[in-house]
């Protein structure tokens, strides 16, 4: 089943006197339950594509249903935000409070959630993520990946349908990263979410079930990330570098040597190189 | 990190801890008061009595009570040496230029100085033991009854509570800015107090820029979570007072009345 569904969506602005398009005539359909990776270099309409579907930005062309939520029309915006959450690049910028059980809750009381649902739904978002036992801590004494997955229970805690992640994890240390993108996978193989990640990181898309290329507000492809990937045609239109792997791949071919297929990740590469282990 | 944040709520089980917010808030308001009017020296031994009382009941260290007075010395000498020296022109020790230090000025000085830490130290008690939400909620609720005369007292509570989010931040960010300014040769260690002065000005442009942009992904965050305005959201309902509430708000009026009578 179809959850979000953008048809010929536009997005323009004004600069300098002239009308510059953020988003050209895209059309997406995402599928309830899946994980598609929104791929693109700075400027490509990625981030305005994501605004769009959280209802952060209203729809000037072209037409977009979120859970069967018109989201031309104002009077669906905060249904829409209530099914579909976001979370950011940088989690200092995302609390209201220096107490994470208090910032969890923010979310559940704009929706006048009452008050004695809200402990249970902030432990189990916390349970969630992973950081059950952190209540009565402030974001501020955690890591950076510890930070953006309390941002992600505040989310969580509203219980939505679909969850955006706006380059949540670009400004994270490996380790950090490599946390959001656990919490991520489950979220998305545990709890049934709809996931669209919005990257720069070729890297990310591997992990996706599908992945769209943005391009200067355009929909260049969309596709599986094995195929998207290994496009390199693709990925030089869109200004990007393919990932490690598969630049081995095609380097190797040059040299004459010939792998049985193009590894996406790098487990993948040393099992193609040496097939007896 | 290399300070704790000033005020930064730290979770704990004390009688200080237990008591109402808004018991806290409003016990906080008198004792300021209380503050301003101490006139004799008996005045402060009975102000300084019940602040050490409170700091051992909720259990916080003294270098935690006195977090912010360590921060502001640079104020605290400004302040009393401005007071001894310009206070008082009659008495004067000796006159030079614009100088007339004096022993009134400098018991004025000692009486500000004073006054000012005692106040703080009051405030860290309050905003040590009580969760910013919390404060935020207690403040709502004093100053609910404003509402009738258009005052929005919702918003105010959730713009304190967001500032008293972002002071962490804020601190770190500065200390980051510093550096990165030190880096270039900008000397925040010098003794001169114009090259100080000179040296903190390229912190200010760059810090008050983080703050727009911050406060601009703020508020997009928190459209993004529902935020619509600070009304229709779920309310805190709070308790009943309980005994410890009422004697500990009988306990600070009778400490300010006692300031009155005795002045």
């Amino acid at each position: 089943m179809v959850i979000i569904e953008a048809t010929d969506l536009v997005h323009s602005y004004e600069f300098e006197g002239s009308q510059n398009r953020s988003i050209d005539g895209v059309t997406l359909h995402i599928e309830q339950g899946e994980w598609l990776v929104i791929l693109g270099r700075n400027g490509s309409g990625k981030t305005t594509f994501a605004k769009h579907i959280n209802a952060l930005l209203p729809v000037q062309g072209g037409e977009l249903n979120v859970a069967r939520l018109d989201a031309r029309d104002p009077a669906n915006i905060w249904e829409i935000r209530r099914h579909c959450g976001m979370v950011f690049q940088d989690p200092n910028n995302q609390f209201v409070s220096s107490v994470i059980e208090e910032d969890i809750a923010f979310g559940l009381e704009n929706y006048d959630t009452p008050a004695g649902e809200i402990p249970a739904r902030v432990e189990r978002a916390l349970a969630i993520v992973g950081m059950d036992g952190f209540e009565k801590k402030s974001p501020h004494m955690l890591s950076g990946g510890q930070k953006q997955r309390i941002a992600i229970a505040g989310v969580l805690a509203i219980d939505p349908q679909i969850i955006l992640f706006d380059e949540a994890t670009s400004m994270l240390d490996p380790e950090g990263r490599q946390e959001v993108l656990s919490t991520i996978h489950k979220l998305h193989a545990e709890e049934g979410k709809t996931i669209v990640m919005i990257t720069h990181l070729v890297e990310e898309a591997t992990l996706a079930d599908r992945v769209a290329v943005f391009s200067q507000g355009k929909l260049l492809g969309v596709s599986s990330p094995r195929e998207v990937l290994s496009n390199l045609d693709l990925l030089h239109n869109a200004g990007l570098t393919p990932p490690l792997p598969i630049r081995a791949y095609y380097d190797l071919q040059k040299e004459g040597v010939t792998l049985p297929c193009c590894p996406l990740t790098h487990q993948e590469l040393v099992e193609a190189l040496c097939p007896s282990k | 990190m290399n300070r704790l944040p000033t005020g930064m709520y730290l979770p704990g089980d004390s009688p200080i801890h237990r008591l109402d917010p808004r018991v806290k808030l409003l016990g906080l308001f008198i004792s300021v008061t209380a503050i301003i009017l101490v006139r004799p020296l008996i005045g402060y031994g009975v102000i300084l009595a019940f602040l050490a009382f409170t700091v051992a009941l909720s259990g916080l260290s003294i270098k935690i009570a006195l977090n912010s007075v360590q921060r502001l010395s640079w104020f605290f000498l400004v302040i009393f040496m401005m007071n001894t020296f310009f206070y008082s022109p009659e008495n004067a020790w000796f006159s030079w230029w614009i100088f007339t230090p004096s022993s009134a000025g400098l018991m004025q000085g000692v009486d500000v100085v004073l006054r000012v830490v005692f106040a703080l130290v009051a405030s860290n008690v309050i905003t040590s033991s009580t969760a910013p939400m919390e404060i935020t909620n207690a403040l709502e609720a004093l100053i609910s009854p404003f509402k009738l005369v258009g005052i929005p007292a919702e918003q105010i509570a959730m713009i304190l509570s967001i500032a008293i989010q972002f002071i962490p931040t804020f601190s770190e960010e500065t200390e980051m800015i510093r550096k990165a300014q030190t880096a270039r040769g900008a000397r925040f260690d010098s003794k001169k107090l114009t090259e100080k002065a000179a040296a903190v000005l390229p912190l200010v442009v760059p810090i008050f820029l983080s703050a727009f942009k911050r406060a601009d992904e703020l508020s997009i965050a928190m459209e993004a979570r529902g935020y619509r305005s600070a009304s229709g959201r779920t309310r805190k309902k709070f308790a009943p007072l309980k005994v410890d509430d009422y004697f500990a708000l009988l306990i600070v009026i009778a400490i300010c009345i006692l300031q009155i009578l005795i002045r």
